[in-house]
């Protein structure tokens, strides 16, 4: 071996890397003068995103496929360039010279469709830039704004399920997946939560509210409304406070519906006598350090049944006297107050538990009625589940499943939520329901949830002044208005939380918040085939033979609803469709009001092709 | 009069100068990402720092180890045998369950808990020293295809092919160039090589068949014929090198690294610098690497020990090459495939085995160690070695 012949090789690698490094150098000078084709820069994100659907499959959130077109002025269009701009745009051509006049890259139009994409891409030219782009949209609109969140310019969720869900909607995740959501909730009982929250807003002339309706065996939300509204499509049009999600991010005092709670553990520790007399109220109630403890009014001797059904404060006192403060404390620790649910969205709140060194005599006492502690909606409606469903805590969630497709198909993932804390036992937990149900008996704090046409509704109200954030201590005059309710009676599928903030007129449980549950109960019955009270279960008998006398129904002709309830009228009409085929699917149907169906558009009997939407008109029967 | 301890202070201040862009680089294209990842934009500044801190640990190992010592040690034919095992070792560890881990597909790391390594960034360095050593031992047994030449290559390409399959296809082939350079350098004849790449190339037509991906990556030169899937990276590469112009938009404003970039930071780096810093600023990252290459090499041929002059050309290859590659890929003039920067890229792994090298070239670029006299038995191009017979 020699030398040279060696440093020559050491010669040819270094004229081989120069070579190399001088094509490198002339590639960037080359693309840095702007010498190739140019390619478009502005944009929104390119990656696909997966989809949100309710529980029924019906979409919540989709990406469309869009196409934004630049024009660079710098480089000659070509007459067939310029008609085709004008054709497939619609821009004038005085208005196409008016750019032109300029030279830079104007966008000339966001978000238009693949069709039109192409016929632009048609002709070539420097000049006409296409970039594809991919737009999130919310095609219900406002409905379930707070939960689904919205993205960002660059396509990453930005708040709520979008937020929580981003690796797994972008397919950024560890697994690479995207995969759809399919969540607990029913946009139609959404929409009728998001309806009779905004009414019940209006008719109180409250700052905002929240409605959460959960399903008390899975912990799983079918609803969560909260006012005001926005719409994620544009949502940069409201305030930062207006997106916020009460439901998670907001904790109240609850008032008096604590006492549902400390009901439920007094039933779990002792022998309770519920018809023997407790106390005598006489409106006042004087704590051990001479503090004063106020009842609506004077109601003589009163039983255990009573402070549940005109919810008495000195009564909860009374009766809770032998639990210590360490015992409450501990119940309210287990109930899951002062922690985070962990339910699947951003910014959970964890609430303000303060521990018991810091209670006085006061708060000790005052505590069983939901003041000196603050709860955020979704604590309140899953602790409240857990002590209607049999006593046992469970995580709340709105995904119920995921899905995703690969090369062996589709494929489906169910959220499993394993059960959390017993906080009451089995017993106690029917007992604490049955006893609720006088919450809304005749002359009881919550009787205005009757107007729902249902009786027998375990429910419990509250009223509590609102904390002033700024100065401390608590508002004279504003306050929060809830009610929280299960059903039916026995194993109840549902649970609802009604909130209203600061309502200037009728600012009580009472008054402000348990009619918003009345109208929205036969929705919640309607939506989700909830079983019937009996009365109204016989009235359904009747119609169904009556039903039964009238001819089968043929796919040529919209059929009969009249008379059927709006479970009835939809088994009716699913049918119908299935009768009419491939064209069934495009048939919709859109139910106005509640109980059963009066009148329907298109009349029964007119021709099926006449239109693809049949709207259901509900009333008393 | 020189000072016969001093180290080339142009190599240095170079590889200096390379780390401070590489500071500002990271920081500059990671800052989105981090926030995006971790919720913390200084996420892999903060990493890479670290990273730096031990790199240069890396680099006073490198400069203070002693090479000619190593080599000259009777065991020195085991000890090398031992480090090419040790090659192996570390690319099967990957595979070793709780240990390896995969990421986006590929299994390149091993976790130990504090940090994960990059396997095939030791392995190559294993393999250098491995080559760097035994090569020139074999003297002109190099021109005999079956008994000299088809055994060390072998073991190179069994490397190669280990990283290949993890799979890290960008990495086997900056490893298999640097091999084919050693090769090259210490006399193997030029149509043995050509053989083996010939066969090479074969080998990734029957990979091709079977795995269709690495076709359509390998395949794919002109990003216009899929403008929204496959050429999609590229072209927004090409339109961070036009919003850079001339003078660059200023450092910080780009705004491909914002989403359209992947990787900004690692496989990307180079798009960034000529969006933010212009073509100057490209030229100028370019001629800090023609620099280091030269500086390397000079270091190479001043070299008297046929061993040294090939850890020195290996280790100046391996960065130049693996440079010259990361900004062929930006500016689309290779395939698109995954490459950090020297240097200045994301990467830490990358950064300390860079760095270690960088501190042994100079080692080697000190006069004192460049310029004695070898001992005799080693191999050498100042006169016939005479333990090797012809």
């Amino acid at each position: 071996m020699d030398e040279r012949r060696n440093h020559n090789r050491v010669y040819v690698f270094l004229a081989l890397t120069m070579a190399l490094f001088g094509a490198a150098v002339l590639r960037q000078a080359w693309l840095s003068l702007g010498l190739g084709r140019s390619v478009p820069s502005m944009g929104t994100p390119r990656e696909e995103r997966a989809s949100i659907y309710d529980r029924r499959g019906r979409p919540l959130a989709l990406s469309l496929e869009r196409y934004h077109v630049y024009l660079n002025t710098r480089k000659p269009v070509g007459e067939r360039g310029r008609s085709n701009l004008m054709a497939v745009l619609g821009i004038g051509a005085e208005d196409l010279a008016r750019l032109q006049s300029q030279p830079k890259t104007w966008l000339l139009r966001k978000f238009i469709d693949r069709e039109s994409a192409e016929r632009l891409r048609k002709v070539r030219s420097d000049a006409v830039l296409v970039e594809r782009v991919w737009q999130r949209q919310y095609p219900q609109g406002r409905l379930l704004a707070h939960a689904l969140g919205y993205t960002g310019f660059d396509g990453d969720g930005f708040a709520g399920l979008e937020r929580q869900y981003n690796r797994t909607l972008s397919g950024k995740g560890a697994d690479g997946r995207r995969s759809d959501l399919f969540l607990s909730v029913d946009n139609e009982l959404q929409y009728a939560a998001e309806r009779a929250l905004e009414r019940g807003v209006a008719r109180h002339q409250a700052d905002g509210g929240c409605v959460l309706v959960q399903d008390p065996r899975s912990g799983r939300i079918l609803a969560m409304a909260a006012a005001p509204n926005f719409d994620p499509n544009r949502y940069d049009e409201v305030e930062e406070a207006v997106r916020r999600n009460p439901n998670v991010s907001d904790p109240v005092e609850p008032g008096s519906i604590f006492k549902a709670f400390f009901i439920g553990t007094l039933l779990d520790r002792y022998q309770v006598d519920l018809d023997k007399p407790l106390f005598y109220s006489d409106r006042k109630y004087i704590l051990e350090n001479g503090e004063v403890i106020n009842d609506a009014k004077a109601y003589g001797w009163v039983s255990f049944r009573d402070v549940v059904k005109y919810s008495i404060n000195a009564g909860i006192i009374q009766a809770c006297r032998e639990l210590t403060q360490k015992d409450r404390y501990q119940f309210l620790v287990r109930a899951g107050f002062g922690a985070r649910t962990g339910i699947d969205l951003p910014g959970e709140h964890p609430g303000i538990l303060r521990p018991t060194r810091e209670w006085g005599v006061r708060t000790t006492a005052t505590i069983l009625i939901g003041q000196g502690i603050a709860v955020t909606p979704v604590q309140l409606i899953t602790s409240f589940s857990a002590l209607v469903n049999g006593g046992v805590w469970i995580r709340p969630t709105l995904v119920e499943r995921t899905s995703w497709r690969d090369d062996r198909g589709m494929h489906t993932q169910e959220t499993v939520v394993e059960p959390g804390n017993r906080i009451v036992g089995a017993t106690s937990s029917a007992r604490t329901l049955s006893l609720l149900t006088w919450g809304t008996s005749p002359g009881s704090s919550g009787e205005l949830a009757r107007q729902s046409g249902y009786d027998a509704i375990p429910a419990k109200t509250g009223t509590s002044q609102m904390v002033n954030l700024e100065r401390g201590g608590y508002y004279s005059n504003r306050y929060t208005a809830l009610f929280i309710a299960a059903f039916p009676e026995r194993d109840p599928r549902v649970t609802a939380l009604v909130i209203l903030f600061n309502p200037r007129e009728g600012h009580t449980g009472r008054l402000a918040a348990a009619p918003i549950f009345a109208e929205l109960l036969p929705d919640m019955v309607r939506t989700l085939d909830l079983p019937l009270p009996r009365d109204a279960a016989e009235l359904k008998n009747r119609i169904l033979t009556l039903a039964r006398s009238t001819p089968p129904p043929s796919p040529e002709r919209v059929p009969d609803l009249l008379g059927l309830s709006a479970r009835e009228a939809r088994t009716a009409l699913d049918a119908w469709r299935r009768q009419l085929g491939p064209l069934g699917k495009h048939v919709g149907a859109q139910y106005e009001g509640i109980g059963y169906v009066r009148r329907q558009q298109p009349s029964p009997g007119t021709p099926s092709a006449v239109s693809n939407e049949i709207r259901v008109f509900l009333g008393a029967p | 009069m020189e000072n016969r301890k001093a180290f080339d202070p142009v190599l240095v201040l170079t590889v200096g100068v390379l780390l401070l862009a590489g500071i500002a680089f990271v920081f500059s294209s990671s800052y989105h990402a981090g926030e995006k990842n971790a919720g913390d934009a200084f996420f892999y500044l903060k990493r890479q720092l670290f990273a730096l801190f031990l790199g240069l640990l890396a680099f006073v190992a490198g400069f203070r180890l002693n090479f000619r010592k190593v080599l000259e040690h009777p065991n020195g034919e085991r000890a090398l045998r031992w480090i090419l095992i040790a090659a192996y070792v570390v690319l099967v560890l990957v595979y070793i369950p709780g240990l390896g881990r995969v990421v986006s597909g590929s299994r390149r790391w091993i976790d130990l808990r504090v940090f994960q390594i990059q396997v095939s960034e030791v392995a190559k360095l294993l393999l250098l020293i491995y080559l760097a050593g035994s090569l020139p031992r074999l003297g002109d047994q190099l021109r005999d295809f079956t008994r000299g030449f088809l055994r060390p290559m072998a073991l190179t390409l069994g490397v190669v092919a280990l990283i290949a399959i993890e799979p890290d296809l960008s990495s086997a082939l900056l490893t298999l160039s640097v091999a084919f350079f050693l090769f090259y350098l210490a006399g193997t004849p030029m149509h043995f090589l050509i053989t083996v790449g010939m066969g090479g190339l074969m080998g990734v037509v029957i990979l091709m068949q079977a795995k269709p991906y690495i076709a359509s990556r390998l395949l794919f030169f002109n990003p216009w014929l899929d403008p929204w899937g496959k050429g999609y990276h590229l072209l927004q590469s090409f339109t961070a090198f036009r919003n850079g112009g001339l003078f660059g938009a200023g450092p910080g404003s780009s705004v491909q690294k914002i989403g359209r970039l992947p990787e900004a930071h690692t496989d990307f780096v180079f798009s960034v610098i000529g969006e933010e810093l212009g073509l100057a600023g490209g030229l100028f990252i370019m001629a800090l690497f023609i620099l280091f290459t030269w500086r390397g090499l000079r270091v190479a041929l001043r070299q008297s020990d046929a061993r040294l002059l090939l850890l020195a050309a290996g280790a100046t290859a391996y960065i130049s090459i693996q440079a010259v590659l990361h900004i062929s890929v930006t500016l689309g003039l290779m395939p698109t495939s995954g490459l950090p920067l020297p240097f200045i890229s994301y990467g830490r792994s990358d950064l300390i085995t860079k760095l270690f090298l960088a501190g042994v070239l100079a080692c080697l670029s000190r006069p004192a160690y460049a310029g004695e006299e070898p001992r005799p038995g080693a191999p050498s191009f100042h006169r016939p070695d005479s333990s090797h017979p012809g």
